[in-house]
């Protein structure tokens, strides 16, 4: 049961990428940078995208949930915090704490990143253009959480070592919350990356020796 | 509050009582075919007030936020609304920017005194009741509401006896508590036996009706008003029955369509004082205060209509 509609929450999308443009253009040249950054040997990369990556977390719990998603829903404040814990989280184990590099695997991690990055930077807007809805109303990478979500997912799966699981926990609590919404506002637009999430969070909890079995010659 | 009863009734209020369905006949908003007499009030016992049965809710279609068209658009069903001999508006805070919305849509109609404003205080303990009732009035542009409830019973010993006090300085006409879904039955019935409250609200429709074996006697017997929200269950009985066509008997208390099928149902019980169906469409206001006018079904005929809508 949500208090609102499909069109009060495109309409309120529309609203907030108004008042906070161009942020958005920041955001899609912040996730280029961490593209270019994953790419790259450099030592100090994973603290780099980390960082951009509490921004993401950080602008979602503040600019999103707490001043604009919040005039529509009561429970936006306690999605504030989810946001803001995760932020947080990122903040202590990539930048604080460092040593992370990453690698573009051929293999199945590999190949979801890839379509997570994806789907977070094109799909997303476009499912919401093909259901209907033009810009200023689309999700963006950097301000909308569920597209925030993906890209972190994706990054994390190119991460070495592993992405520590606690911070799977929340983006998988949003899954939840994202699929649950997605069902009772009919989104069928959301199913797609919703289980491309779905199964990144799957690559990235499975059991190391799965995640590390030799391949067969 | 010169010209007023214990509970506010102004002599404006009964003039348009009388009036207001004549009113909205002679503007050509409800088609004549439709209807048959004045529209259909009942009284609220605590007072004797007349109160027009179709009410309307705003959970989830009044919470539009910040966008102008949204905001418009619901201006327009509000207006619909009152036009066609509408009177009780029940909002929330607990619906994000419902109340805020029907402050800019009152502010952007004139109001011929036919409003009953409806909210509740949903907060946890004593201390935020009057502050979040204070806002209420802020954000819907009143002095007073008409009728303030304990929202899902959260808290309710404590606003009760806020609310009490609230009425005694004239910020609130009428009290009362809410449930919705059909939950916590058991503690409403021990409220309604043991406060002294002017109306509750429940969940009572055509598939719902747990509330005809002990509640709805009950109110008759305190003199407790009765509003029925989730009419429709949150439009799916309409989805579910308008497959289906009406039945052919139905043009005996002149139901059109199905949502007036399904809120004559609920308003022509005895004990329920007024069913409170939400929408955001102009047009579906219009099907639903059809309902308001005609004839309403007996005892045998509402009989005739559960048996129907059981079958399908």
């Amino acid at each position: 049961m949500l208090p609102y509609s499909a069109e009060v929450l495109y309409a309120l999308y529309g609203q907030y990428n108004q008042a906070i443009w161009p942020i958005q253009i920041l955001f899609l040249v912040l996730a280029g940078v961490c593209l270019a950054l994953t790419l790259n040997p450099w030592r100090q990369a994973g603290r780099v995208v980390g960082a951009i990556l509490v921004l993401a977390w950080s602008w979602a719990a503040i600019g999103f949930h707490w001043q604009h998603f919040s005039l529509i829903n009561f429970s936006a404040g306690i999605y504030a915090a989810l946001f803001a814990i995760q932020a947080v989280l990122i903040a202590w184990t990539w930048v604080a704490r460092g040593g992370i590099s990453f690698r573009l695997d051929r293999d199945a991690s590999g190949a979801v990143a890839v379509t997570m990055i994806i789907c977070a930077l094109v799909v997303y807007p476009a499912l919401d253009w093909v259901s209907g809805y033009s810009w200023p109303q689309w999700r963006l990478l950097g301000v909308a959480p569920g597209p925030t979500m993906l890209f972190t997912l994706g990054i994390m799966l190119l991460a070495k070592p592993r992405a520590h699981p606690v911070l799977v926990a929340i983006p998988l609590v949003w899954l939840c919350i994202e699929a649950w919404s997605a069902w009772v506002l009919g989104m069928p637009q959301d199913l797609l990356p919703l289980v491309m999430a779905g199964i990144a969070l799957f690559l990235l909890l499975r059991p190391k020796r799965l995640a590390q079995a030799p391949k067969r010659a | 509050m010169r010209g007023l009863t214990r509970h506010g009734w102004s002599r404006r209020r009964f003039l348009r009582a009388v009036c207001g369905g004549c009113a909205a006949v002679g503007a050509g908003l409800v088609p004549l075919n439709s209807v048959a007499g004045a529209p259909f009030r009942k009284a609220i016992p605590a007072s004797g007030e007349m109160l027009p049965v179709i009410g309307m809710g705003t959970w989830i279609t009044f919470n539009v936020g910040p966008s102008p068209d949204l905001r418009a658009a619901r201006t327009e069903v509000m207006r619909a609304f009152l036009q066609l001999g509408g009177g009780m508006v029940d909002s929330s805070p607990m619906y994000g920017s419902a109340e805020e919305v029907i402050g800019h849509s009152l502010r952007h109609i004139e109001d011929d005194g036919g409003l009953f404003s409806a909210t509740k205080v949903w907060t946890r303990g004593a201390r935020g009741g009057p502050g979040q009732m204070a806002e209420s009035r802020s954000l819907w542009g009143l002095e007073r509401f008409d009728l303030m409830q304990v929202h899902n019973l959260l808290s309710w010993q404590d606003h009760l006896e806020t609310m009490r006090q609230e009425r005694d300085q004239g910020r609130i006409r009428y009290i009362g508590v809410t449930t919705s879904h059909g939950r916590r039955h058991d503690e409403l019935e021990r409220i309604m036996r043991n406060e002294d409250i002017d109306f509750v609200q429940l969940t009572y429709n055509v598939l719902d009706r747990e509330a005809e074996a002990r509640l709805l006697p009950l109110a008759a017997d305190r003199g407790i008003a009765v509003i029925a929200n989730r009419p429709f269950r949150q439009k799916a009985l309409i989805t579910r029955f308008e497959r289906h066509p009406l039945p052919d008997w139905a043009d005996e208390i002149q139901c059109k369509n199905w949502p007036q099928f399904l809120l004559k149902f609920i308003v022509s019980h005895p004990d329920v004082t007024c069913a409170i169906p939400a929408t955001s469409r102009v047009d579906h206001m219009h099907e639903n205060m059809g309902a308001l006018y005609g004839s309403q079904p007996d005892a045998a005929m509402r009989r005739r209509m559960v048996d129907y809508v059981e079958g399908l």
